[in-house]
């Protein structure tokens, strides 16, 4: 989970400081955990179920930042940290998620991730068609811990275990687990490493 | 259109782009497609589709690089309806943007749904992971040169170097990531990879010099957008660069009205662009973008096959006469 804490810097700064959002403790540690957890029922290597949670992840940070843009314009306070580094930063963890995947050699899950980018975008314009201010609360979430047991089954050879079985899993850990890993809040990339240093001990 | 055009057979080749795209863009989500397909219609230089075709041109594969160029294509159309976003731009192109249509996550989700379409094409193309890599490497970059710009607006004290880091990032690397890909999924040699890269590099750097000149020298019809638009929107381009580090009896007037952010209207602006006209700041950064040109050249002299060069040539020529 500590191989996260490069990707949340920028230049000089970090996520935290160019966005006006909230971020918790259990987000930067759910997918890595879902991923470790189902590829232990699925019997792959532990570095593999690693490379998935971080993976993982980064695909869950971008679609956080992205689903959080606001309407407004220029003039409003707030444009910037609400509506134009969450567009440039979410781009920035799309594309630090393809590099990710490259260098670990898992393109073989990207169909998976793919469609889970072709799930979440379509399923946000159905809402937002209606309505700017739709939110769609946490249904991307469970689609994302289905596609995490999806790319854990790819890794694992589909006669290993069974897939429904793997999916029914990964939605049930987020539901129970989601609640107590949401926890602190997180404004600083010092904060997420105590607390992260806190659970190793 | 682009002298880039004129070279033998690109246009046929852009038409199998336009075809391709129209396929490719013809989502199963009716409003995601209507969209693509209404920005795609929208027209474009498609200058990063040629540039791969011209790449693969040398090693005879112009038509087998038709789906990369197109992907190349869509990754650009995916940037620029972010891109509205974050400019908030109401228009491109004559036309009314995504965002000034639906909205900011709107657009923000239907950018994202191109860019993976994209993605998904490249997936299952020869050499897919380095490809792969190269994509990711440009979506990082490009993002990061955009965040630095928009932190760095309306600061007098910038320098050619943060000039360069943003621009480098905003439009060489899509560019020269164009030439790359097309080399890489061509099966080039390394030295030839490398080679190509500097072109599209330098290219675009100069690309980006030419149009950050012809914002402040043209006027708004041609330009389709009004002129000094990046200097009214804190965004110190080259001439404005060149210009600060000159000392000259209007130096704090200028100052005045970038840090004042135009106060007074778009009158401040054209008084601003008037400073750095007459101080020279244009034809300075016209000098310093040929230096980016001479590069190119230098480059491309050393491609081993003739009809490509004089193609390339081509292209340099078209961006030093470039009105555009």
């Amino acid at each position: 989970m500590q191989n996260l804490i490069p990707a949340l810097r920028v230049k000089h700064v970090t996520i935290f400081d160019l966005l006006d959002q909230e971020f918790h403790y259990g987000e930067f540690v759910v997918f890595p955990k879902l991923a470790a957890y189902l590829g232990r029922i699925a019997a792959i290597p532990a570095k593999d179920a690693q490379e998935i949670g971080r993976i993982s992840e980064l695909v869950y940070l971008y679609a956080k930042i992205h689903s959080s843009v606001k309407e407004g314009t220029l003039e409003d306070e707030g444009f910037r940290s609400r509506v134009q580094m969450p567009v440039l930063l979410g781009d920035l963890f799309l594309g630090r998620f393809y590099r990710t995947l490259a260098e670990c050699e898992k393109e073989n899950c990207l169909p998976v991730y793919l469609d889970f980018m072709k799930e979440m975008n379509s399923r946000a314009v159905d809402y937002l068609k209606t309505d700017v201010d739709s939110d769609f609360g946490n249904e991307w979430l469970e689609l994302l811990a289905r596609k995490v047991a999806e790319a854990i089954l790819v890794l694992a050879g589909e006669n290993v275990c069974d897939s429904e079985n793997l999916q029914v899993a990964a939605e049930n850990y987020l539901r129970d687990q989601w609640p107590a890993l949401y926890g602190q809040r997180i404004s600083s990339v010092s904060e997420l490493e105590i607390a992260l240093q806190a659970e190793m001990f | 259109m682009l002298k880039i055009l004129e070279i033998h057979g690109m246009k046929e080749r852009l038409r199998e782009v336009e075809a391709y795209l129209e396929q490719a863009l013809y989502f199963e989500h009716p409003e995601i497609r209507e969209k693509a397909l209404k920005t795609l219609h929208a027209g474009g230089k498609r200058v990063r589709p040629a540039l791969a075709i011209m790449t693969a041109g040398m090693y005879g594969k112009e038509k087998e690089i038709i789906p990369l160029a197109a992907a190349l294509e869509m990754v650009h159309m995916a940037s620029l309806i972010h891109d509205d976003v974050v400019d908030q731009a109401d228009t491109r192109r004559g036309q009314a943007t995504v965002n000034a249509e639906k909205g900011n996550r709107y657009a923000v989700h239907v950018g994202d749904y191109i860019l993976m379409k994209a993605i998904d094409i490249i997936r299952t193309l020869p050499n897919s992971t380095r490809l792969l890599q190269i994509m990711a490497e440009l979506s990082i970059e490009m993002s990061l040169g955009e965040v630095e710009q928009l932190r760095s607006t309306f600061d007098v004290k910038q320098t050619i170097e943060d000039y360069n880091y943003r621009i480098d990032r905003k439009t060489a690397i899509l560019m020269a990531s164009s030439c790359q890909a097309a080399a890489v999924a061509c099966g080039a040699s390394e030295e030839d990879i490398h080679t190509f890269y500097q072109i599209g590099y330098n290219l675009g750097m100069e690309f980006q010099i030419q149009d950050d000149i012809l914002d402040m020298s043209r006027d708004s019809k041609k330009l389709g957008k009004p002129a000094g638009s990046d200097l009214a929107h804190g965004i110190m381009t080259l001439p404005t660069i060149l210009v600060l580090q000159k000392e000259f009896a209007e130096k704090e007037e200028l100052i005045g009205y970038i840090e004042k952010r135009f106060s007074g209207g778009q009158k401040e602006v054209e008084r601003a662009i008037a400073i750095i006209i007459s101080q020279g700041g244009l034809q300075e950064a016209a000098i310093y973008g040929e230096g980016y040109l001479a590069q190119a050249t230098a480059y491309i002299e050393q491609l081993p096959d003739d009809k490509l060069k004089k193609q390339l040539m081509g292209g340099v020529k078209f961006l030093r006469e470039r009105a555009f």
